[in-house]
């Protein structure tokens, strides 16, 4: 689905290097859903943006065989200036979607009535959130990218983004970067730790959380 | 994937469909928010080149009454001034795409290189419309600016176009890495405006300044259109090979420098 070859990533920040990934090689199979965990600042976003295609790698190669959301989380990257249904109509053509199937599926899931054709800035923080969200859950990713966030909004509007979760579940694939360990058991099959630039991949999860919490003491 | 595979001949016709596919969006987006929020903006994206170019011409014609070559002074005027606009603005918005479309690399399908191919088509558009619409202003006005040799002029404004795209690509190269880039451009672009032969004719200039001004590409630009105006005009000085070289050139090194520099286009 998305496998990663010998990719190193850093940044230099005031003089210092900081290696996030340092040459790593790792499959993320279809069929799997993976957690990656890491104390903060180990370069967990980061290598979702890598994993996306939103950031590159300094070396190595990154192969998508999957269609591959953009990174789920904190709402961003539509047009303050447009409406909520241009930015709906602009990705669902960017991704090669129906313009009206997308828009149909976002009008019912993200329940903004008619603010859908109110500028994106004058949105509230939850309208936003709930628009991105649905957005995302209108195309049908493969492989869903999600950074820390995956239900937004109030806590009905959270039982239906787990909800429509579970149903993806058939036939998608999430990676999550999470501090959630309730929510990585719920979701995910298998996990990666990553520490000083390295991945441990385990096949049982607890095990991974295990490491995680003996690295975050 | 969703579609079928579409391979021929080993290429993958759907990678490109793709691409094709993001650019339309990008570019619908584009025209959409450029002033304001609705496709009426975009209007004022003409409107502004075309008015710049007007006013020269207008002023300029009052102001010389006696040109140095043919009848009509707002043919020799804006022979001169067409070049200058034709690769202000184009280059300029251009080098700012980047910017100004950043929030979009959230989305993996949406490159540089997409941005920048979306936004050089648009100003292609946008550069035609201006020179289309002063045309028929002119004819309207009963201002004879028709040129004596029409494939001529308009490989010679496709040309000037070209080069004004591929400096723009340039642009959104050096740009994104040296901010100040931007307000040097100007200056270059006045320098070379200036020294293009735009309001005088370079064969009554001294042989030293001619030979200057032979390496401002600008310089081709002004001498190629204004051969669709007057027979032989331009045959000792211009160069086509020059202007088109010099371009393909920035061209190349425009997509060479878009892809080592990717990533930090992609993100900073």
């Amino acid at each position: 689905m998305i496998e990663l070859s010998n990719v190193l990533k850093f940044y230099k920040t005031k003089g210092t290097i900081k290696v996030v990934l340092d040459g790593v090689s790792v499959n993320f199979r279809a069929g799997s859903s993976y957690a990656i965990l890491g104390i903060n600042g180990a370069g967990k976003s980061t290598t979702i943006r890598v994993i996306a295609g939103t950031e590159l790698p300094n070396a190595g190669r990154v192969k998508r065989t999957a269609r591959v959301s953009w990174p789920l989380g904190f709402a961003g990257g539509l047009h303050p200036e447009m409406t909520g249904r241009e930015n709906v109509h602009f990705v669902a053509r960017i991704y090669r979607q129906n313009p009206r199937k997308v828009m149909e599926f976002v009008e019912d899931f993200a329940e903004i009535g008619a603010y859908i054709d109110e500028p994106y800035k004058t949105y509230s923080s939850g309208m936003a959130q709930r628009l991105a969200f649905g957005l995302s859950m209108a195309i049908d990713f493969e492989c869903y990218l999600i950074d820390e966030v995956m239900a937004v909004g109030d806590n009905r509007f959270q039982d239906r983004c787990a909800e429509e979760f579970s149903k993806r579940r058939a036939h998608s694939d999430i990676i999550m970067v999470s501090h959630n360990m309730d929510m990585v058991r719920q979701y995910c099959g298998r996990a990666l730790v990553l520490a000083h630039g390295l991945f441990h991949e385990f096949s049982n999860v607890d095990d991974a959380i295990e490491l995680y919490r003996k690295l975050n003491r | 994937m969703r579609n079928a595979p579409g391979k021929i001949n080993g290429f993958d016709w759907d990678v490109l469909d793709a691409r094709v596919d993001v650019i339309g969006a990008l570019i619908l987006r584009d025209m959409r928010t450029r002033f304001g929020r609705s496709h009426l903006g975009y209007l004022l994206a003409v409107a502004w080149p075309l008015t710049h170019l007007i006013t020269i011409t207008t002023i300029m014609s009052i102001a010389n009454r006696v040109v140095p070559i043919g009848t009509e002074p707002a043919v020799f005027i804006s022979s001169g001034v067409l070049p200058y606009i034709l690769c202000l603005y184009p280059a300029r918005t251009m080098g700012l795409s980047i910017e100004t479309n950043r929030l979009l690399f959230l989305f993996p399908a949406v490159t540089p290189i997409n941005v920048i191919i979306a936004r050089g088509i648009i100003e292609f558009l946008t550069a035609a419309l201006v020179v289309i619409l002063f045309f028929i202003g002119a004819s309207i006005l009963g201002v004879n600016v028709l040129p004596a040799n029409y494939s001529t002029w308009l490989v010679s404004v496709l040309s000037t176009i070209y080069f004004s795209i591929s400096m723009g690509l340039i642009n959104t190269v050096i740009g994104s890495i040296f901010k100040f880039w931007h307000v040097f451009f100007l200056v270059i672009m006045f320098g070379m405006y200036s020294s293009s032969g735009a309001f005088v004719l370079p064969s009554n200039l001294p042989q030293s300044t001619q030979n200057a001004m032979w390496y401002n590409p600008l310089f081709h630009c002004v001498e190629w259109i204004r051969s669709s105006y007057f027979e032989g005009y331009g045959d000792g000085n211009l160069s086509q090979f020059y202007l088109l070289s010099f371009a393909t050139c920035l061209l190349f090194l425009g997509l060479l420098g878009e892809r080592f520099i990717r990533g930090k286009l992609l993100f900073q």
